[in-house]
């Protein structure tokens, strides 16, 4: 009778072992359990300010990479989710579908007109890092990184992050999807004068 | 008599419908045969080789050193190659250290537009880059990706609707495809893709779904 408890118990410790292991970080299914896939609005107004709101709502959350959808708990619900898998559905945006999010573009990119994303809505856009660099698509161009202002970019070929703040020693405060480690926040960068960025602006503020 | 008039309409009516199907079937087939030009302008030729275990006529894609304008994005890096398919060029580049790749992707309707860049872990990039800010000559989204070769590849063969492209491999270097099966709404690419021995012998083949990503 002991004997066979023990190998009970064994057992059903080896069963939660090996289940919590794979339920763990990997594979939470936050898209699947959160997220949805509502139409965009399209907006004729907004502004820089707008914009800063909209991503400061991401900050705390999230980092997934080809992702685009985020609660607002101040905390990753996906953490550990393992890098460059686009499949494992975790929260968070990636440094290109947080800016494609937050600067409200169309899915189409011959479209430069606005259009306000849900917050749970998933969409990562057509613009990987380096397609924000080269300007690709109606709403982005490249601008001189002397004129950057408030949301706008700094792109490198494989990241993107926008400017909340400059600080006086020339540096940054970018708000971004910084990775997987790091989920999305505002972090002091470099960027500007780093000659792997370049800068990039959305068309059409109020 | 009546009866014998009716039996005859009927034959006539049965003869009238196979001729209609036969004339939609043939539209039908003419729907699937192979593009006749490339993205390019040239002349579309099929593949001389026969690749195993694809049923569709096999166009060759082209595969060239760049040329023409300098102000490429990608006309600085040395070692590049150019690859034509039938919707869309791709130029590849490897960084002098080996380490890196980047691509510029080109349209006839859309010009050079867009660009990837991937770190290399060995041979291969991390994820597939696909792009989809290029148009086809129909305004339609067109996807460009990275398939990395497995040992032995000598082609890549992607199968679209109708018809399907080979790609030779180089230096076991990943291959840039093209592909109209583009879903903006996921911002994913789908390619049905097979890899063959230089006789066309079938090696492997495996669905690639690409994301736009980082």
């Amino acid at each position: 009778m002991t004997t066979r408890r023990v190998f009970a118990t064994a057992f059903a410790a080896v069963f939660v072992l090996v289940f919590a292991g794979t339920a763990g970080g990997y594979h939470t299914r936050f898209v699947a359990l959160n997220c949805n896939y509502a139409s965009p609005t399209p907006t004729s107004y907004i502004t820089r300010d707008g914009s800063a709101a909209v991503a400061l709502r991401a900050r705390h959350e999230g980092y997934q990479w080809a992702g685009g959808c985020w609660n607002d708990n101040d905390k990753d619900d996906s953490p550990n989710d393992p890098t460059t898998d686009a499949g494992t559905g975790g929260e968070g945006g990636d440094c290109s579908g947080f800016t494609f999010k937050v600067w409200r573009e169309p899915l189409n990119t011959s479209d430069p007109s606005f259009h306000q994303w849900g917050m749970l809505r998933s969409v990562h856009g057509p613009y990987t890092a380096a397609a924000f660099k080269a300007g690709a698509g109606a709403p982005n161009v490249t601008a001189s990184k002397s004129s950057l202002i408030k949301m706008d970019a700094l792109a490198s070929e494989s990241h993107i992050g926008l400017v909340y703040a400059a600080n006086p020693d020339g540096t940054d405060q970018i708000i971004e999807a910084k990775g997987e480690a790091y989920g999305t926040g505002i972090w002091t960068r470099t960027h500007r004068g780093s000659s792997s960025y370049g800068g990039v602006r959305r068309v059409g503020w109020s | 008599v009546s009866a014998l008039r009716r039996r005859d309409l009927f034959r006539r009516l049965a003869v009238t419908v196979v001729l209609v199907c036969a004339t939609v079937c043939s539209a039908c087939d003419g729907d699937d045969s192979a593009p006749d030009r490339l993205a390019d302008g040239s002349p579309a030729v099929l593949s001389k080789v026969s690749f195993e275990g694809v049923d569709v006529p096999v166009v060759a894609t082209e595969l060239r050193t760049p040329r023409g304008p300098a102000s490429t994005p990608c006309a600085e890096r040395s070692g590049a190659i150019d690859r034509t398919a039938v919707a869309g060029t791709s130029r590849t580049a490897i960084s002098p250290d080996g380490r890196s790749l980047r691509a510029c992707d080109w349209t006839a309707r859309s010009g050079w537009c867009g660009v990837a860049y991937a770190q290399l872990r060995q041979t291969r990039p991390l994820d597939p880059r696909l792009t989809i800010t290029c148009h086809d000559d129909d305004g339609e989204p067109l996807g460009f990706l990275w398939i990395s070769p497995g040992s032995g590849t000598s082609y890549i063969v992607v199968t679209g609707p109708g018809y399907a492209e080979a790609y030779r491999v180089v230096r076991d270097l990943p291959v840039r495809v093209t592909t109209t099966q583009v879903d903006l709404e996921t911002s994913s690419a789908v390619v049905e893709t097979s890899e063959h021995a230089r006789d066309g012998r079938l090696l492997r083949s495996r669905r690639v779904e690409a994301h736009v990503s980082g």
